[in-house]
């Protein structure tokens, strides 16, 4: 498999990103010693905001998959819009929400039905089911049957021509809809992939993989006591309420790998190109896509307590690796034994241990790679130095550049 | 032995890994040693097999007369061996369903365990068409290749070698270390050899339709290494 690594330093004052079912901040051992963790979802969750934002930013519909339970409103605007009458389009929509979920007895505050649960389908996905369904001759003629028989308000005829439809929207052909759709704009399901339990022939396995985010040395979780003044009170010195909260300090090593070939298959953004030779996807739609992906999980942190204890800090130190076959492989074990603390602090040790590690997994396994550059803080470049081996350093636009280069 | 037998090492290595083979749905478990569903799990992926596919089944009926090993390799700290751990991770996930089909509108916990500190060799024999195939593909597998659960990426490739004997094979893995030495689960030929029953061999990996048959296995302690 051709793909992508992305090994990463950063530091994280104290906060609590990711806390577990006692609010404490989440650790493992590892090493036989504790580290602070942050578990791979919880990461995985900020970065796909992070992409959609960027997305948004650069003007781009790369990124604009929404989990909704709107689906009927959503679909049925598009089949009016499609030139269907608006209460053949409701009915159609609602079918096909029937198929591909379980229709709620409760109505949104417009009054169209809601689905059971949320549903990650892409604008195109939609665009993509309306035109299959409005461009069928089979449903043109039940439309037709639906409209005369709301015409002339024959409940008899109406349900009948409900049925009809119901037999022409059965399961397989929706889900092959979706399947042949244009999905130009379903980057972040391709990604981080899509699970329906009703139809398991619309779940999507995510090209990319994330391990979970481990702290390079020994961290233990701290107690922050507080005490909160009441402002109004005048008869008292004490305080209005105390109590705690935990959090933590630390380095993470994180992790986070792409399946390029994956990326390119039909499962996923496969090239698309139509009968009248618009090209409706390509291997530039996918270059457009990593790029922002890359930038995500470069920039992205969870927010969890952020307005009390922001800990949104940028990486010191991202390595990107591009390797031609082989699997995804972390650095963490550069971290085995934890990093102790020093006049240095624990950040350039932890650098230059990672560039250890991936030099020693290319002598002791063999594991090459096609490309290798890393981004380094400024004031960190000299002293790394001696441990960068046969890594570049260069800005993060070169280095997503680079990497972008590669995909297929 | 007979010319058309070969030995599959792999090491499975990785600071978080996960084996389950009797938990689904809140609780997600982890067994102490590498499931044959995993394993077989791991070929298909790197075959590239979709779920359930006819390839699918065939490799798996393939897969279920290759006997598998698992040893527990103790990995080394800086001044002594390192104890393996089970990690309990509080997981929530939003909008799920009842058991009556009804939307689930509180958020649901889940635990799902994991090993830490954990190393394990896996040596598969059997047919070498059968094992040659699951090197290939191994070495450059189509899919990702993980330790139990998509998040436990390896810290070193999964592929150890192929070899044509069993000690050879071994040796990738124990270096001159005897295999006696170390905790083992081993596949056994008859009912009455086995200690244990797991529900880990897999028939069908389908979405809709996952199967597994029974695996009868034999657990040994190591022996005082010397």
């Amino acid at each position: 498999m051709k793909h992508l690594e992305l090994h990463i330093i950063q530091s994280v004052p104290v906060a609590c990103l990711n806390r577990d079912d006692l609010n404490s901040p989440k650790t493992a051992v590892f090493g036989g010693v504790q580290r602070a963790r942050v578990s791979s979802q919880s990461w995985k969750r900020a970065i796909r905001e992070m992409a959609k934002e960027i997305a948004a930013e650069e003007k781009s519909d790369l990124f604009s998959g929404d989990r909704t339970r709107r689906m009927v409103y959503t679909l049925s605007t598009r089949l009016a819009e499609k030139g269907i009458t608006s209460q053949a389009a409701i009915a159609i929509a609602e079918q096909v929400a029937d198929v591909v979920e379980t229709l709620d007895s409760k109505v949104d505050s417009e009054g169209y039905k809601k689905i059971k649960t949320v549903m990650f389908f892409s604008k195109a996905e939609y665009d993509a089911i309306a035109e299959a369904i409005a461009t069928s001759d089979e449903v043109k003629n039940s439309v037709e049957a639906l409209e005369k028989a709301a015409v002339e308000g024959n409940d008899r005829e109406r349900e009948k021509a409900l049925k009809a439809m119901v037999k022409i929207l059965e399961k397989g052909a929706i889900s092959k809809t979706i399947k042949s759709a244009q999905l130009k704009d379903a980057a972040d399901i391709a990604l981080f992939g899509r699970m329906v339990a009703n139809d398991p022939s619309l779940k999507v396995d995510g090209a990319s993989m994330f391990a979970h985010i481990l702290s390079t040395h020994k961290a233990d979780n701290e107690i922050d006591f507080f005490a909160a003044v009441d402002d109004l009170n005048k008869d008292e010195s004490g305080a209005g309420m105390t109590s705690t909260l935990e959090f933590n300090s630390a380095t993470y090593y994180r992790f986070a790998a792409l399946n390029l070939d994956a990326l390119a298959n039909d499962d996923h953004l496969g090239d698309i190109t139509l009968k009248d030779g618009t090209v409706v996807r390509s291997v530039e739609t996918r270059k457009q896509v990593v790029k922002t992906f890359l930038k995500a999980i470069i920039q992205s942190i969870p927010s969890a307590r952020k307005t009390t204890m922001n800990g949104n800090t940028l990486p010191v130190y991202v390595l990107g690796v591009v390797r031609e076959k082989g699997h995804p492989i972390q650095l963490i074990n550069a971290f085995e034994t934890p990093v102790r603390r020093s006049e240095k602090g624990f950040v350039t040790e932890s650098i230059n241990r990672m560039n250890i590690e991936y030099a020693d997994l290319k002598e002791t396994w063999g594991v090459d790679s096609l490309f290798a550059k890393a981004v380094v803080k400024g004031s960190l470049k000299e002293q790394i130095k001696a441990n960068q081996g046969s890594i570049e350093t260069c800005s993060q636009d070169d280095l997503i550049n680079g990497m972008v280069a590669h995909v297929i | 032995m007979s010319s058309d037998k070969s030995f599959l090492a792999l090491r499975l290595e990785g600071p978080l890994q996960s084996w389950g083979f009797d938990s689904q749905y809140n609780r997600r478990n982890t067994g102490l040693m590498p499931t044959k569903s995993a394993i077989a799990g791991m070929c298909c992926a790197a075959l590239g097999f979709l779920r359930g596919c006819d390839k699918e089944q065939e490799f798996l009926v393939a897969f279920g007369a290759v006997r598998m090993t698992a040893i527990a390799i103790p990995r080394n700290g800086a001044k002594k061996e390192l104890p393996v751990r089970r990690l309990q991770d509080y997981h929530t996930v939003q909008n799920t369903r009842r058991a009556s089909g009804a939307i689930n509108n509180d958020c649901v916990l889940t635990h799902r365990q994991y090993l830490t500190d954990a190393a394990f060799g896996v040596l598969l024999e059997g047919d070498s068409t059968l094992l040659k195939q699951i090197a290939a593909a191994l070495e450059n597998p189509v899919w990702g290749v993980w330790l139990g659960r998509k998040t436990c990426i390896p810290t070193a490739p999964v592929l150890a070698g192929l070899r044509e004997n069993r000690d050879e094979a071994l040796k990738l893995l124990l270096k001159d270390k005897p295999l006696e030495s170390f905790a083992r689960q081993e596949d056994v030929e008859s009912f009455a050899d086995g200690r244990d029953s797991l529900p880990d061999m897999p028939v069908s990996f389908a979405t809709e339709r996952r199967i597994f048959s029974p695996r009868r296995v034999r657990t040994l302690q190591g022996t005082d290494r010397p």
